[in-house]
């Protein structure tokens, strides 16, 4: 489903990215591990069409969506055409905007009763529902999370990219959601990378493991669950 | 620190105070009540006070439609070229206000740069409405620009890659997201560029010139008041002292050109 060939990038002298090859195959959930600041969050960036490589190939469903400094031209498809949602560290929730506005944003050619029902249905999932009305600032670092988790859910995507979600959250609500989140990967079916420096956190809720060290995927293993 | 210390710095501050409380003071306590009541609502202050509110109001709404595209795209793109337009725009800030009326009049009076087309058209602007708003527009635009400026980019980046990963829309994402993230910061700086507008002298003296009830704004009426009718001058300073008092305070509360943390 995700294919990442010969990824590279550096921020001037520093090579954060070097030569980064992984394939995630449809309905696999894998674990991106490793400690902050070494380029997981990067590498998501550019599978998400974020960020441009310096050079390398990103696939998603057989087709090319980033390509640099490769065969032919390069390609680089907008963020909004890969049909991924992306859960960043910090939420990145609209401000202004009330959880219903937040989680119907993306969601686009549909009438307005047909966008109220997916929306609701997401925050039902994700029993936010009774939030619908509140503003981000109004809510705990919990239901923020639910709040990012279903507006990157609310368009229907394939993909998911989540970037340390459970960071910032305490180790009660971690636990809890760790279980929510399994569940919904499985409901959903989606193709995941996970990114997250927890080793644990990463057992817990991925198929299989990628070590990130040194710039690539230094292994990777299957989880028994 | 010591009390010496202390004592030189409260003097010092009591000064500073002073130096600029006096001056405000003066012009509050030159007329009665009753004569600033009787002259605020004479035709001589009436008629330049409309004309600035107008053209300041008209000018600064100008700034706001013309200046906001390119403001956005210095603040939130990098190009070739970035740092002198970036420059170029402030230049209005810096210079005398008798240079920028020069300008103006040799851009776009008739055999100016630009004017001597205008009057091939028919077109004279020199000692127009259209005038007052084009150097009041000149000579404030810069207020809006830095504060608008700040705003966009105080926008936090994740927030829009977020909306970029929703929509392919980027009027959509600029609509809903940049443009309300950034409005207090946008609406500091059109109260800015209106009250430098409002007080603008040298520049539409020299271009628009000094027509009463056509091109004579508050600050020309007060200059040329002084020379015979010192009260009406004196009102229309107290109502310019009031709104640039107001005016600053809403400037610095709605966060003034500073960026949010």
């Amino acid at each position: 489903m995700i294919s990442i060939g010969g990824l590279c990038k550096a921020f001037g002298e520093r090579q954060v990215i070097k030569d980064l090859n992984l394939e995630v195959d449809a309905g696999e959930v894998v674990g991106l591990v490793g400690p902050s600041g070494i380029g997981k969050s990067t590498t998501l960036n550019i599978v998400a069409g974020l960020m441009e490589p310096d050079s390398g190939e990103v696939k998603i469903g057989g087709k090319t969506v980033t390509r640099f400094a490769g065969p032919g031209p390069n390609v680089m498809v907008h963020p909004a055409d890969r049909g991924l949602g992306y859960v960043m560290q910090d939420n990145a929730l609209f401000p202004h905007l009330s959880v219903m506005a937040n989680v119907t944003f993306g969601l686009r050619g549909l009438d307005a009763s047909a966008v109220r029902k997916r929306a609701m249905d997401v925050m039902e999932m994700l029993r936010i529902a009774d939030l619908k009305g509140l503003l981000p600032g109004q809510l705990s670092g919990g239901q923020q999370k639910r709040v990012a988790l279903a507006r990157s859910l609310a368009p229907e995507p394939r993909i998911l990219l989540m970037d340390e979600p459970l960071t910032s959250l305490d180790q009660e609500l971690r636990q809890h959601l760790m279980g929510e989140l399994r569940a919904i990967f499985d409901r959903l079916d989606l193709t995941v990378i996970y990114v997250t420096h927890d080793n644990f956190e990463a057992r817990s809720l991925a198929d299989r493991i990628a070590v990130f060290g040194s710039g690539r995927i230094s292994g990777s293993f299957f989880v028994s669950h | 620190m010591n009390r010496t210390q202390t004592l030189l710095l409260g003097l010092a501050s009591v000064l500073f105070l002073f130096f600029i409380a006096v001056p405000v003071a003066a012009v509050f306590l030159y007329t009665t009540p009753s004569q600033l009541a009787s002259a605020i609502t004479s035709d001589a202050v009436i008629t330049p006070l409309k004309l600035s509110f107008l053209t300041a109001t008209v000018s600064a709404t100008l700034v706001v439609i013309v200046a906001t595209p390119l403001s956005y795209a210095l603040a939130r793109r990098r190009f070739r070229g970035r740092l002198f337009l970036d420059t170029l725009v402030d230049i209005p800030m810096v210079l005398p206000p008798s240079v920028a009326g020069l300008a103006l009049l040799l851009a776009f009076a008739p055999r100016g740069l630009v004017g001597r087309y205008l009057l091939q058209q028919g077109i004279v602007l020199p000692g127009s409405l259209i005038a007052v708003i084009m150097a009041e527009a000149f000579v404030a635009s810069p207020f809006y620009f830095r504060s608008s400026k700040t705003a966009f980019e105080s926008v936090n980046q994740r927030i829009l890659d977020s909306a970029r990963i929703l929509t392919k829309s980027d009027a959509r994402v600029f609509l809903r997201v940049t443009l309300p993230l950034a409005s207090r910061g946008i609406l500091a700086g059109f109260i800015m560029c209106w009250a430098r507008a409002l007080g603008e002298f040298g520049a539409t003296l020299l271009f628009a010139g000094n027509l009463p009830g056509v091109t004579q704004t508050m600050p020309l009426a007060i200059y040329i008041a002084m020379a015979s009718n010192l009260v009406a001058a004196d009102a229309l300073s107290v109502i310019l002292i009031v709104i640039s008092f107001v005016v600053l305070a809403a400037f610095k509360f709605l966060g003034g050109w500073q960026k949010p943390a």
